[in-house]
């Protein structure tokens, strides 16, 4: 999937897609919830933008598994190391080298589980041990129930605005926009960009930001960085997108 | 690690050693909390990982302060901020009675601890004396968070084997899995009443040995006080004993005081009081008010100079990176921020109380069991 067209991108952006499609894929064949993949990608963006000298030290998805493997603990959906270790494993053969492959199995297992917690040191160490991560789910939610109760929008029209919103939060994650901004002015922006998608569905009345406290200037900013997304790429979607998940 | 001097042992806990140390730049006194990560097959240490978590985002007057993190060789350090005492050692301190705005202010500054803890969704599960520190100024500081969840998705099942027995929740004792903040509720009561006594209130030697203790002091529940306690997955049937008067066994304490114990140690978890109204309760604004925790009287004050003597020397003798003697061939008194209850085995405490050992020993087996089933819990997840 993103393979597909997308236009110049650098290096680090190049890198930052890798890593999310293979926490996406990583996360759905472990059956890990949304927020625990949410939380391996804010991992990600730390190790990888804020130190990109050491950044060579690991393979792109060694680190990402690590990143899944921390990210589980810390929002206590914890999977087995081998567990983790055999998923990225499949998804590493399947993207590159096949020479690699069937040369011993077991070998190879017992190996990439010893690297991948060799990288969840490094990155507990580069994380300065600062793993607390907000995202914009639970407060994209709480706008919606402002502008609900301000009697900006219907009672029905309320979910299909939350689960626009849900999904433009998900592809969020392939920004670094999360070490940059709040995830309340992340939640923010992700709204008034799904207002914008559904204006067709249903009508605001002007500045209606101002009735729910919702700064246009910062959520144009950020909502234009998402949809930069879209600019390189088709659709995209970091994890399932289902609001209730 | 050069950024601290290390000095003497605290104490040794589950996950490891803890030190008193000072750091170098500043002199100030911290307490280094030394986790050993060596060949962990699930890597970093999932309790220390919660810890860490749950302490950056608990941040309270009356919780400790975690002041930094490092890694260090093959282990993990936790650096708190330093407490001379803890409340077990009130509660053993036999010097001079505790005085009821004393008890009031340990209970009050506990439930503070809680409260708060509750308010961000966060259960301790692991409440008991020697895990509300005191600084050096007398404020009480709710530590240890290795048990610590959150808690609100209402269908996630959590292992029942948390806290130490004696202050164990009678739904966690009949094995409910699906419980909520009345646990830590359940465990501050008992540690009240503990202040009152001067004794564990129920002070079991099993599992039914508790129940039977808390239903000798409480009565047997019924479903008429607990709807729905027969159907609890470890329920046994006891004796129907009626609910005895409280007032015999604490024939000084107020009305107010009862009342509030009555509610903490309610029954049904569902009607059992909440942190926040308990700080309501009209125990608290009461006369005698609750002494503020600078005039506490400092109780341990004593012990802590012979304390310092002791590490001085033990310092001296272990220069450098060195392991200061083990608590176990050194006499040193214990003081300190994870006296555990394994330390008293030979204890030079003239408190120290020969009886309670086997049933200290007991209760710390069963905690290493609890950590173990609370580790098959989180890892058998799937």
């Amino acid at each position: 999937m993103s393979s597909s067209i997308r236009t110049a991108k650098d290096a680090s952006t190049e890198r930052r897609w890798r890593y999310c499609d293979f926490l996406k894929e990583a996360g759905m064949k472990l059956k890990v919830p949304q927020l625990t993949i949410a939380t391996a990608a804010v991992f990600c963006h730390r190790f990888f933008e804020l130190d990109s000298q050491n950044a060579q030290q690991f393979e792109t998805a060694v680190m990402a598994t690590a990143c899944l493997f921390l990210a589980g603990k810390v929002e206590e959906t914890p999977k087995p190391l081998n567990d983790l270790a055999r998923t990225s494993h499949l998804l590493q053969r399947k993207a590159s080298d096949p020479t690699r492959l069937e040369s011993s199995q077991q070998e190879l297992h017992v190996e990439l589980k010893e690297t991948i917690l060799r990288a969840e040191r490094v990155l507990l160490h580069r994380l300065g041990f600062d793993f607390n991560v907000e995202h914009p789910y639970k407060h994209l939610l709480s706008v919606i129930k402002r502008m609900s109760q301000a009697g900006l929008i219907e009672e029905e029209s309320t979910k299909t605005l939350a689960q626009v919103s849900w999904n433009f939060a998900n592809d969020s994650l392939r920004t670094s926009l999360c070490l940059e901004y709040s995830a309340n002015h992340i939640a923010e922006a992700v709204v008034y960009l799904a207002t914008k998608f559904l204006s067709s569905k249903f009508e605001l009345p002007k500045k209606w930001w101002e009735a729910v406290n919702v700064d246009p200037e910062i959520s144009e900013l950020i909502g234009n960085r998402i949809l930069d997304l879209y600019e390189q790429t088709g659709p995209v979607e970091l994890g399932y997108s289902d609001i209730s998940t | 690690m050069d950024r601290y001097v290390k000095g003497r042992t605290l104490g040794e806990g589950t996950f490891g050693v803890v030190h008193e140390a000072r750091v170098e730049a500043t002199g100030e006194r911290v307490a280094i909390k030394k986790i050993r990560l060596g060949k962990l097959k699930e890597g970093v240490n999932f309790t220390a990982i919660r810890e860490i978590k749950l302490l950056q985002e608990i941040e309270h007057e009356h919780v400790i302060a975690l002041v930094d993190v490092f890694a260090h060789k093959k282990n993990l350090n936790l650096v708190f901020e330093f407490c001379g005492g803890d409340l077990e050692m009130v509660i053993r301190d036999k010097t001079a009675p505790l005085e009821r705005g004393e008890v009031k202010s340990y209970a009050m500054m506990t439930l503070r601890a809680v409260a708060h803890c509750h308010e961000r969704w966060v259960l301790h599960r692991d409440l008991k004396p020697n895990n509300l520190l005191i600084a050096p100024n007398g404020c009480l500081k709710l530590a240890d968070f290795g048990l610590a969840r959150i808690f609100g998705s209402p269908d996630r099942r959590f292992t029942h084997q948390v806290f130490a027995r004696w202050y164990r929740a009678p739904e966690l004792l009949l094995g409910s899995k699906t419980y909520g903040p009345g646990v830590d509720i359940w465990a501050v009561g008992c540690i009240i009443a503990e202040l009152m006594l001067r004794r564990p209130f129920f002070a079991g030697s099993s599992d039914i040995d508790q129940l039977g203790k808390v239903y000798a002091a409480l009565g047997t529940p019924t479903e008429t006080n607990w709807p729905g306690v027969s159907a609890l997955p470890d329920f046994i049937e006891f004796v129907y004993v009626p609910p005895p008067n409280l007032r015999d066994t604490f024939p000084n304490e107020t009305d107010e005081a009862l009342d509030l114990l009555r509610k903490m140690l309610e029954y049904d978890p569902n009607k059992r009081i909440t942190a926040a109204q308990a700080l309501e309760h009209p125990y608290f604004h009461t006369k005698p008010a609750p002494i503020p925790y600078e005039q506490l009287p400092k109780r341990f004050v004593a012990k802590e100079a012979e304390a310092n003597a002791a590490a001085a020397a033990a310092a001296a003798a272990a220069a450098g990176d060195e392991e200061p003697a083990s608590p176990a061939s050194a006499r040193q008194p214990k003081t300190g921020e994870k006296r555990r209850l394994e330390d008293t085995t030979d204890s030079t405490d003239p408190n120290f109380r020969p009886k309670l050992d086997e049933e200290d020993r007991e209760s710390l087996r069963k905690r290493k069991g609890a950590l173990d089933a609370a580790f098959a819990d989180v890892d058998g997840d799937d």
